[in-house]
């Protein structure tokens, strides 16, 4: 076709520019079978797409196949993949349904009305790097990473943690902080449907119907202009202190969640835990705290002693306590022995970095700075957990 | 607002959008509109074909750019359409016409078996459209097109006529694997090797120029001496030297035949010498192409013997002739020894005899502007995802045969190589109803029974369209010069 162009000149004016077909051309790879052989239909090897869309529908069928594409690379079809796409069509639908169940949806929801809470900050701020991971992935077509970007910032930034952090201000009495999570979601919520429909065109546009996203009466999603960052206009200290907050909170979180793994207490089952909270740590936080720990009590207690062998997580908010029944010892003992190990290998590797003059002298000043601190931190940690251990022995 | 049912049913939602989206017209393209232009245009699948994984992979790629050009604000046009997909369609309809009626395409004749092709498709085409549908992609339907359409056939003829009146477009020779039982001319992916027991026969060529002294030659083709148009030895091998420029005598249609030296024998095969028979063999082809050999086709197009100079064989079937040939040989003092000998043999898929390489007139296409569009490539002017790097250069192979039975089924061109691994391009903020190809066959595809090819063919006296009555065997321009 360029040969074509440039022999039959179709083109407005005989520039080259006019007359070549067109300015990028994407490769695709083979798809092959689990073992790596070409599909083929002599060989039985390729499934019928009619029956996956059956299955899995054809937005599933779409996303699943999009996201284990590589850009001009062949790979290899599994069928668990479709399911995947299926599945986050699922988690998508309960995610809008869950939206739902609070009453309607604002369509076009002015976020300065509302104060907004660390948490949406944070989930606002993700969908802003979103946005530009997405636009990146697009301009080299690398469409797997798009499906993968929105795959991921859906299920584990949106739902797993903003949904159940904002459970505690949907479900609270202060209207305001309720309306202004509410806003946070659609507006999330808006702008991540216009991002997933050309991949999931039908259950994106059944959700901006139903859910009544449109701002002009019964407008089909295909025509909306793409989603803009939403925290353009904000001040980048203001947000860094909020996100720095939320960080700590859920490092907090993956911690006592770590705990709870290690002393084998399903995620779904209520646990109790004592946190002994760290200078100026807020204990407004801790219902939100809480909820994401799955735990029936946190109890924040400045002057906590532990027994011995009680399961301990030194985290950015104090000292986390698991409590448990004391029973078999032995599994904690480990649990210690294993982690202060590994705060010794990170302790050991950032000595070496700092005692290193030309890594001190030539690597910006906040880096070495950042260092210091992560060395101070894992030297207060490792101290805390050696007295932990010692006490079991 | 309706409540969300509990679980999410994809077959609930999917066809009822896709229903509402066709039905208020959301993937027309308006020519008027003040938006920019955002175009694709779908490599269309084969009118018979039915969807695949590849197609699934391929077309959600193109909606999925269509559909966020579309949010962005720009005017979309993907535009659909089907290939005739020529061969294909053509073998599909052949079965069951053999099926049904018992009939062959030559039984039917050109016109009527066109007819019953046309038939066909509209009776089984399609199917891939509603499939495209249900995956939800966003094609202006409104403008969907077929390449047999009319006006599209002689858009296409018009381009062949050009390209053929600038000189670019042109026939020449070429070796294809012929299927005697079906007499049909197959592509490389349908002919299947298979291991053979059978003889390698040592017969002797007494030189010219030094009687009673003989080269001997070792071959598996006894039955094909008479197309014999010279003999071959590797120029290194010094068994033979000062043998080059001498001439030997062909042992069946006795005749003087030159003695060539080519970098393409391998010395380590029998006794190193080479028949070099080039209508029945592709290596000798280019062998004969290389020192200007003759070329006589000593075959009929159902592998019997084509050969009145030598009655004893003329008329026997292929595998009979190379019997009787060694027997020849053998009585003549001709053969010096027979050794059992296995090697491959190229069998055809569809009858499952083995194929016979064929001399057969092709249509040439020398690729225009190839240092332009390199050019183009290497300028960035187009951009390759991922990067191609310097293999497009590389591959730079200037000219493209077009595909043997697709040309002369009349349905359409086929280029076997080169920028067909092309697989989607597509264009971005630029006017114009330019877009995204795969395949050339589309783009090129003629059918050359009517229209304005025809007449211009006419007009200038001669035909070189290829008619079906006219086999694949009137050939070589030598086969006057048979011995």
């Amino acid at each position: 076709m360029i040969i074509a162009g440039l022999e039959f000149k179709p083109g407005k004016t005989e520039r080259l520019e006019d007359n070549i077909p067109f300015r990028d051309v994407f490769l695709t790879g083979l798809i092959r079978d689990k073992h790596g052989v070409k599909m083929s239909k002599s060989k039985g090897n390729s499934p019928d797409p009619l029956d996956l869309i059956a299955k899995y529908g054809a937005d599933g069928l779409r996303f699943g196949l999009m996201r284990i594409a590589p850009s001009g690379q062949d790979f290899s079809f599994d069928e668990k993949q479709i399911e995947e796409g299926r599945n986050f069509a699922t988690k998508l639908w309960n995610a809008a349904r869950f939206r739902q169940m609070h009453g309607p949806s604002e369509a076009a929801p002015r976020l300065d009305d509302h104060a907004l809470s660390i948490y949406s900050l944070e989930v606002l701020a993700r969908f802003d790097e979103l946005l530009l991971a997405i636009e990146a992935a697009f301009r080299e077509y690398k469409f797997n990473e798009v499906a993968q970007r929105l795959y991921d910032f859906f299920w584990s930034d949106y739902c797993d943690w903003f949904i159940e952090a904002a459970k505690t201000e949907i479900f609270s009495a202060d209207e305001a902080r309720k309306k202004s999570v509410l806003a946070v979601m659609d507006f999330v919520l808006s702008g991540f449907l216009r991002l997933l429909h050309p991949f999931m065109p039908h259950i994106t546009e059944e959700l901006w119907s139903v859910l009544g996203l449109s701002s002009g009466a019964g407008g089909s999603i295909q025509f909306v202009s793409p989603p803009q960052p939403a925290l353009s206009s904000m001040d980048p200290g203001m947000l860094a202190e909020a996100r720095s907050k939320v960080a700590k909170i859920y490092e907090t979180v993956e911690a006592g969640r770590n705990l709870r793994a290690s002393a084998r207490i399903p995620s779904n089952k209520k646990a109790r835990f004592i946190l002994r909270p760290a200078p100026g740590t807020d204990a407004q936080e801790v219902p939100t705290i809480a909820r994401l720990l799955n735990a029936e009590e946190l109890c924040l207690d400045p002057k906590h002693q532990a027994e011995a062998g009680v399961p301990l997580a030194i985290t950015p908010l104090g000292e986390l306590y698991l409590l448990i029944e004391a029973g078999d010892q032995s599994v904690e003992r480990d649990r210690l022995d294993k982690e202060i190990a590994r705060l010794e290998g990170e302790l050991r590797t950032v000595a070496a970095k700092l005692s290193n003059a030309s890594f001190v002298d030539r690597a910006p000043a906040a880096v070495v700075q950042e260092h210091r601190q992560r060395k101070t931190d894992f030297s207060e940690q490792l101290a805390q957990l050696r007295k932990a251990r010692a006490a079991m022995d | 607002m309706s409540e969300l049912p509990k679980t999410y049913e994809p077959a609930a939602v999917e066809p009822k959008w896709y229903a509402r989206w066709e039905e208020a017209g959301c993937f027309r393209a308006d020519a008027h509109s003040a938006k920019p232009a955002f175009s694709i245009v779908i490599p269309p699948p084969n009118i018979t074909g039915i969807l695949t994984l590849g197609h699934v992979l391929n077309n959600t790629i193109q909606d999925i750019l269509a559909r966020r050009a579309r949010m962005q604000g720009f005017e979309v046009l993907w535009l659909p359409g089907t290939d005739h997909a020529g061969v294909g369609t053509q073998t599909a309809v052949e079965k069951h016409l053999r099926k049904t009626e018992n009939k062959t395409r030559h039984d039917l004749g050109r016109e009527e078996f066109l007819r019953r092709v046309l038939d066909w498709q509209d009776k089984h085409g399609g199917i891939i459209i509603q499939q495209l549908k249900r995956l939800g992609c966003s094609c202006d339907w409104s403008r969907q097109r077929y390449t047999f359409d009319e006006d599209y056939v002689r858009a296409v003829e018009s381009v062949f006529v050009d390209l053929y009146g600038k000189g670019l477009i042109y026939r020449g020779r070429r070796m294809i694997n012929w299927d005697p039982s079906a007499q049909t001319a197959l592509s490389d992916e349908e002919v299947i090797a298979k291991p053979q027991k059978g003889s390698l026969y040592y017969v002797r060529y007494e030189i010219v120029e030094e009687p009673g002294r003989f080269l001997e030659v070792a071959t598996t083709r006894p039955e094909t001496i008479m197309a014999d148009t010279g003999v071959a030895i590797h120029p290194g091998d010094q068994r033979y030297a000062g043998l080059v420029g001498k001439h030997a005598w062909r042992p069946l249609a006795r005749e003087k035949i030159p003695i060539v030296a080519d970098e393409a024998i391998d010395p380590k095969f029998g006794t190193g010498v080479l028949k070099v028979t080039p209508a029945h063999d592709k290596i000798d082809f280019e062998i004969g192409q290389r020192h200007q050999l003759p070329v006589i086709d000593v075959l009929h197009p159902d592998g019997k013997i084509n050969c009145p100079a030598t009655p004893e064989l003329d008329g026997l079937d292929r595998f009979e002739a190379r019997k009787k040939a060694a027997e020849l040989l053998q009585e003549r003092g001709l053969l010096s020894k027979t050794e059992p000998h296995e090697n491959n043999v190229g069998f055809s898929q569809r009858s499952e005899v083995p194929i016979e390489p064929r001399l057969s007139e092709q249509w040439f296409l020398r690729y225009p502007r190839t240092k332009e569009a390199l050019d183009v490539v290497r300028d960035h002017l187009i951009r390759f995802f991922p990067s191609i790097g310097k293999k497009f250069t590389r591959n730079g192979s200037r000219t493209f045969r077009i595909g043997a039975s697709a040309a002369r089924s009349g349905g359409g061109i086929a280029f076997r190589r080169g920028i067909a691994a092309t697989k989607l391009a597509c264009n971005s903020n630029r006017p114009g109803p330019i877009g995204t190809r795969i395949r050339i066959p589309w783009i090129l595809g003629f059918h050359p029974g009517s229209g304005p090819m025809r007449r211009w063919t006419r007009r200038r006296g001669r035909s070189f369209i290829r008619h079906r009555s006219s086999s694949p065997r009137q050939t070589s321009s030598s086969s006057g010069s048979r011995a």
